[in-house]
């Protein structure tokens, strides 16, 4: 029986009732489906009840019917707290601008934490926030996703291998995991300095240890090259084997560049086409007509309104149309085959590392067929092959 | 023909359990201390003071006696009454 709640919401009224036969108006009015509530009788010719403002003006033709009159005694209710408002604007209008503000207050950035740093220092993790256009002030929806925020700090921040921002009411939250490199490890015990790759020997130098080969000898992977056993058998000492061993090792590396090459770039020109979403629909409300481009690639980004956590199913959709343009150019072959060659000594680093030194270059192969330029060289490398291998004493 | 469903409609009740007001279309009265009275089931209001109310159920007609009675919500097919309840009459 919750009618007193809604009721006080949509409106109510305080009637008195006179006249002769009251309880056949009140059967009547209950047959019509209108509800009555708190009726009482003050005396022998009046009473009194509340009723519904809707039901009010359908009670006409039954006070008639019934021979009785109606008065209202009080109103009550939230439509004539409306009414009354409709004489002091003022006040209306103040109310509505006060949520309006309290909402927009809300949807701002007011306070920005940075936990979990100890090397890095605040200053930078501000500076780098700033670049990005974050600050305190600024609205939440002018935020990039998290996830772009995530990966252009990690990226301008190099000690951090992880950055995790939290939007939590007003409060930006960042927590920074910092890099820990990784000490250096010493190498202790007993070892042997063997080949890590087969190779001709240009230099064998031991600071420790037993060297077992000379220069221009040849190696193969696994030959140990300083030896931690020092001494014969009956008396054998072990130690750690240190020195540099550099020899002399061959690669081949194969690359293959085609003549013709076609890429995509962007013109730089592009279209903002703006759609509001509303649930599952969206608006075109800027951005009309039709798309001058022959080439172009969407991309598109949403940002929801929210209240308290929760998503209204209100947002905005800004789509961008790039344009793109298929350019191809033809290289000539001299030109194809120096990017070959770069291709092949950047492979080459990147399997020998730092360390190495090219000592010469010779091209095995080379031809253009079908438009491509293949190349095949030979590289000769000076580098450090000593690899320590501990001594695992047998029993 | 009427008895005969009678007598049918009272064997379903008592065999199967069947709630009796639903099926016998009787009147539930629930009292609440001698403040509050719920009636369920009746036909309509024949009159009403602040000390007296006389309804009418589907077969008997019932009297409620007493002081500052109020009808505090009333429906069509139940009324609910507060006040102070004196007497509490069922009449055929």
């Amino acid at each position: 029986m919750n009618i007193k709640g809604m009721s006080w919401f949509k409106g109510y009224v305080r009637c008195i009732l006179r006249g002769k036969y009251k309880e056949l108006f009140l059967n009547l009015a209950i047959k019509d489906d209108i509800s009555i509530w708190d009726f009482k009788m003050l005396n022998s010719q009046e009473a009194v009840f509340s009723i519904a403002i809707k039901d009010f003006f359908k009670l006409k033709p039954i006070l008639r019917r019934t021979y009785t009159r109606a008065h209202v005694i009080k109103r009550s209710g939230f439509p004539f707290i409306l009414a009354g408002l409709s004489r002091r604007k003022g006040l209306g209008i103040g109310l509505f601008f006060f949520i309006m503000l309290i909402y927009l207050f809300s949807s701002m950035i007011w306070t920005i934490n940075i936990e979990g740093n100890e090397k890095i220092k605040d200053a930078e993790i501000y500076a780098a926030m700033e670049q990005l256009g974050i600050h305190r002030g600024m609205f939440k929806f002018q935020l990039d996703d998290f996830e772009e925020i995530q990966y252009q700090m990690l990226n301008s921040l190099h000690n951090s291998a992880y950055i995790g921002v939290k939007l939590k009411g007003t409060s930006l939250y960042f927590t920074v995991v910092e890099k820990v490199r990784p000490e250096k490890e010493l190498i202790e015990g007993p070892i042997n300095l063997v080949a890590g790759k087969d190779a001709v020997i240009s230099s064998i130098l031991a600071e420790k240890g037993l060297p077992l080969f000379k220069v221009n000898d040849r190696v193969k992977k696994g030959d140990i090259l300083i030896s931690g056993i020092m001494g014969n058998e009956e008396h054998n000492q072990l130690v750690t084997a240190k020195g540099v061993v550099k020899g002399v090792v061959w690669y081949e590396a194969v690359a293959t560049v085609p003549l013709k090459q076609e890429w995509r770039e962007y013109t730089g020109n592009f279209l903002e086409r703006y759609y509001l979403a509303i649930g599952n629909r969206m608006v075109k409300y800027k951005g009309y007509g039709k798309i001058p481009y022959s080439n172009y690639q969407l991309s598109s980004s949403l940002k929801r309104l929210s209240v308290y956590q929760h998503d209204l199913p209100v947002g905005l959709v800004v789509e961008r149309v790039l344009e793109y343009e298929e350019k191809s150019r033809i290289i000539s072959e001299a030109d194809a085959y120096q990017i070959a060659l770069e291709q092949t000594k950047k492979d080459l680093f990147s399997t020998i590392g730092s360390d190495g030194e090219i000592l010469s270059e010779k091209v095995l192969h080379r031809s253009t067929e079908h438009d491509k330029v293949t190349i095949k060289i030979l590289f000769e490398v000076l580098e450090n092959i000593a690899v320590p291998q501990p001594i695992i004493q047998g029993e | 023909m009427k008895k005969v469903r009678q007598r049918f409609k009272k064997m379903l009740v008592n065999k199967l359990d069947l709630p009796k007001d639903v099926i016998l279309d009787l009147p539930r009265i629930t009292t609440i201390g001698f403040y509050q009275i719920y009636i369920e089931n009746y036909k309509n209001v024949i009159q009403f003071t602040d000390q007296f109310l006389h309804l009418k159920l589907a077969k008997q007609q019932l009297k409620i006696f007493g002081e500052d009675l109020v009808i505090r919500a009333i429906l069509p097919d139940e009324i609910f009454i507060e006040g102070v309840i004196r007497e509490i009459h069922y009449l055929d």
